[in-house]
């Protein structure tokens, strides 16, 4: 059985591969903010039990049953944390730390059901069920005033709908949400993760919204609003 | 001929497609609908030398997938149609999301001509584009043009007349291994299913519906989930990104900008502050609203009147008894009087629609109404059509191909009838001036507020049973502020109105050719008495509306009539019942207040006119047409019974 520490390095070392193309022990340890010496060490240990390919100041390269670790500590993580962040609309932050420990002991068969549910909303999506939506909105509301800091627009560093987004704020799209039709149309004009959006104006009610994305304006309704994540810059 | 080619005109909206169709087209022109469904389609033949070309005008797109009508139309005809060529027009001051649509097309492997038109509005804005370096890159000539004005369209038809060496681009996108893997793939094992890399990647990223094999569809899920093994995102917005990289790559080597981004925007932003203002932006469309219908039917109204009092003094030129001068007049010349009388003001709203669409307006009024009109169940753009409506049904239906949502359009054109137009009024003053003549305003008004609550019912109700899905989003672009120019407008407001003359002028004026035959036949009987046909049909009708407390024959005949215009059935009562001048001491002794009351409702309800069913079928298909005429004659037939039967048992009238 490996420890949690070895998985960790598995994955930090596949993800790091993919990025970088090779991998060297310094990598790595900028990538833990430890020393290139407890590094080592560790890889002589991943070494004699078969998991990595590696001589003195050379690359790091996962062995094939390294790699097939690897990638099943990175999909148990990668599901976790989709499943936190867009299932259950935990923040950004929590959902990452919370992955990192869930990798570790959650079981295949959980995994494979997660997978399953995914596939579930997503089939409800193209229905014109937004399961995700209706849950996030009543979720909201159960947290009500507790959570203050959303409906004042203090999200600066956290992930939320650009629906709560306070005017003339400049923010970064993360991720985008919706039916395949308003997620299709949002892409194809050029509203994709990483770049900056902004909300210009207000329809009189409050909505709908005009923003500002690749340099020209974009109208949306607050159904649809709620569909783009993004962090405040 | 010696050679024949057929070229696509694409781009998007709002990017000058339609003015560089038009400078390419000139006159030649075919306006009809694309097969199926109720998008306007725009063709051209030119013939330059021993070339013939045929420009078509595919509906502007952002992006090219099957979820959206005008996007499937413009893949369909991009991939089945034999294409020499597609013409991309770009908005050269907004060139990553018009190249986006520019490597769509190339990944569809066309031949294409691109066009980098409104290139002086980009250097007003400080953006310089390189043309050679875009044509270096590609290999293929880009051609700089400013439509509006007529620039560059002479080098685009040198491109064109030697279109024979025209390569295909040079330059492009490849995506990650496992993407190109994945569509490589799909292409090997459902070569029938999957035609072409484009379509494939269309599979992989959710912009194609997939066909119902379980078999293709376990593949496809299986790929996407290795792709996505890979990544931290959806396999879309992967996709969707790595073309915007593209985009981004070739903007950094080909496009200059002097100023920032921010200052571009600065003068519509500008105007936007007052004009979609949360506050003002209210008024203001208001006004701009009031002002359109005061257009449309104030300004257009002499010219309507020209036309009736020209074509009645063409009718009074026909003297004589008999039955072919009675054709003549009331079958002929009205016939196509009631064709031409909606001339004007059609032609005057779509001449300021096409102004406030070049404008800019538009979409500004369609982002202030949304609110409302979302809570009713409709777009934004609905808007305009429901409020002309009361003015006449006919251009208000003919409005809804402004909207781009097929389902908007659909339920937009089936409330329209029931927005209380003009020509149902003299019917209102008739009769509140003989029964309600202290209370004819609330009477008149109530009837005005029946109408819209009928309007928003069927609307509602329509989208319940025929869309459920369907709440098309409000994703839309609010154009850059621009002046107007006339001379489209002029050309736009012409083809529509051509189109309305040619396609639903035939039915109107069978419709009341029909008409006149039921009211002249048997040979002999006075037109339209208890004799002809008609009467002879309202007296077996008679009794059906007892229960609505009007069951005389020549109330009967003159809702026949009212098919004709609505207006025409003031005048019909007034034949029937002896002339003009006792008309209201004969409805005094006929109706009661109540029945009256019950009369008014069913003439708002029942089918407003011919004219405004030859336009729904135009407009949105036969089967809705027919639709319409059930549920307003049910809907007219069973309020009238409902009001005197109620009025009845609370003891009024």
């Amino acid at each position: 059985m490996l420890t949690h520490t070895a998985e960790d390095y598995l994955e930090r070392i596949y993800l790091l591969s993919l990025r970088l193309g090779s991998v060297k022990t310094s990598d790595i340890a900028n990538e833990f903010g430890i020393r290139t010496p407890s590094v080592i060490s560790a890889l002589k240990l991943l070494k004699e039990k078969g998991f990595v390919h590696y001589q003195k100041y050379g690359a790091v390269v996962l062995s094939e049953k390294g790699m097939e670790k690897a990638l099943d500590v990175y999909d148990r993580h990668k599901t976790s944390y989709r499943f936190l962040r867009f299932v259950l609309g935990v923040p950004d932050s929590t959902a990452s730390s919370d992955a990192c420990g869930m990798e570790h002991v959650i079981s295949s068969e959980t995994v494979a059901a997660m997978k399953d549910f995914f596939s579930f909303l997503t089939s409800k999506k193209d229905e014109g069920v937004d399961i995700q939506k209706e849950f996030q909105e009543v979720r909201r509301k159960r947290l009500g005033s507790g959570n203050e800091k959303e409906k004042r627009g203090e999200n600066i560093g956290e992930d939320c709908p650009l629906s709560v987004v306070k005017d003339r704020i400049p923010c970064k799209v993360l991720k985008l949400n919706g039916t395949r039709e308003v997620k299709r149309r949002l892409l194809d004009m050029g509203v994709i993760p990483g770049e900056t959006v902004e909300i210009r104006n207000r329809g009189p009610m409050g909505f709908p919204i005009e923003i500002l994305i690749q340099g020209y304006v974009l109208t949306l309704r607050k159904d649809e609003a709620e569909f783009v994540i993004v962090r405040e810059e | 001929m010696s050679k024949e080619y057929v070229i696509a005109v694409a781009g998007n909206p709002n990017s000058g497609k339609t003015s560089i169709f038009n400078r390419l087209t000139g006159a030649n022109l075919k306006v009809g609908n694309w097969p199926g469904v109720t998008v306007e389609k725009k063709e051209g033949r030119v013939v330059r030398g021993d070339t013939a070309f045929t420009f078509v005008d595919i509906p502007g797109t952002y992006g090219l997938s099957a979820r959206s009508v005008d996007e499937r139309i413009a893949m369909d005809f991009l991939t089945k149609e034999r294409l020499h060529a597609v013409i991309v027009v770009l908005d050269s001051a907004n060139f990553n999301r018009n190249f986006y649509l520019f490597n769509l097309i190339m990944e569809m492997g066309l031949r294409i001509i691109p066009v980098l038109n409104m290139s002086d509005m980009a250097e007003k804005r400080g953006i310089t584009l390189h043309v050679d370096r875009l044509s270096a890159i590609f290999g293929i000539p880009f051609v700089k043009t400013v439509a509006s004005r007529g620039k560059g369209i002479s080098d685009l038809w040198n491109v064109l007349e030697n279109i024979g060496q025209l390569g295909k681009p040079k330059h492009s996108l490849l995506y990650p291994k496992p993407v190109e893997a994945a569509a490589l793939k799909l292409m090997g094992r459902f070569p029938k299913q999957v035609t072409s890399r484009f379509q494939a990647l269309g599979v992989l990223d959710g912009g194609i519906v997939i066909p119902e094999d379980e078999e293709f569809r376990r593949v496809v899920t299986e790929l996407q989930g290795e792709i996505e093994e890979g990544l931290d995102g959806d396999l879309d917005e992967l996709i969707a990104e790595k073309r915007y990289e593209f985009v981004y790559s070739i903007a950094k080597e080909c496009v200059e900008r002097r100023l920032s981004t921010e200052q571009k925007v600065a003068l519509s932003d500008r105007i936007d502050r007052v004009v979609t203002n949360r506050y003002f932006g209210g008024p203001i469309f208001l006004f701009a609203m009031w002002l359109l219908f005061f257009l449309v039917f104030t300004v257009g109204n002499p010219f309507v009147e020209w036309i009736n009092n020209g074509f009645s003094a063409l009718s009074s030129l026909v003297s004589g008894s008999g039955i072919v001068a009675s054709f003549i007049r009331e079958g002929l010349i009205s016939g196509v009087g009631a064709v031409l009388v909606f001339v004007p003001s059609i032609f005057i709203l779509f001449f300021l629609i096409a102004i406030m669409e070049d404008s800019g307006y538009l979409a500004r009024a369609a982002f202030v109404a949304d609110r409302f009109m979302h809570a009713l169940g409709l777009h934004g753009k609905s808007f305009i059509p429901m409020l002309l409506g009361f003015g006449c049904n006919i251009p208000a239906i003919m409005a809804v191909r402004t909207l781009e949502n097929e389902k908007d359009r659909v339920l937009t054109a089936m409330a329209i009838p029931y927005m209380s137009c003009s020509a149902r009024l003299p019917v209102y003053l008739l009769f509140v001036g003989v029964f309600f003549t202290h209370h004819q305003t609330t009477v008149v008004f109530s009837l005005y507020i029946l109408g819209i609550v009928i309007a928003i019912v069927v609307a509602r109700v329509l989208r319940r049973i025929f869309f459920t899905k369907a709440v098309s989003p409000l994703i839309m672009e609010l154009p850059a502020y621009h002046v107007p120019s006339i001379k489209t407008a002029t050309r736009s407001a012409g083809i529509r109105t051509g189109f309305f003359v040619k396609k639903a002028g035939t039915f109107i004026f069978g419709a009341v050719l029909v008409i006149w035959m039921l009211a002249s036949l048997p040979a002999g009987v006075g037109y339209a008495s208890a004799e002809s046909i008609i009467g002879r049909i309202g007296s077996a009708m008679a009794p059906v509306f007892a229960p609505a407390g009007f069951a005389s024959w020549q109330a009967s005949v003159a809702l026949i009539f009212g098919f004709l215009a609505k207006e025409v059935v003031v005048g019909t009562l007034g034949t029937l019942y002896g002339g003009q001048a006792s008309l209201s001491s004969a409805i005094g002794s006929q109706f009661s207040a109540l029945s009256a009351m019950s009369f008014m409702v069913m003439t708002l309800v029942y089918i407003p006119c011919v004219s405004t069913i030859a336009v729904i079928r135009r407009e949105i298909g036969t089967k809705w047409a027919a639709l319409s005429v059930g549920v307003s004659v049910t809907l007219g037939y069973v309020l009238a019974v409902l009001v005197f039967q109620a009025g009845r048992f609370l003891g009024i009238g």
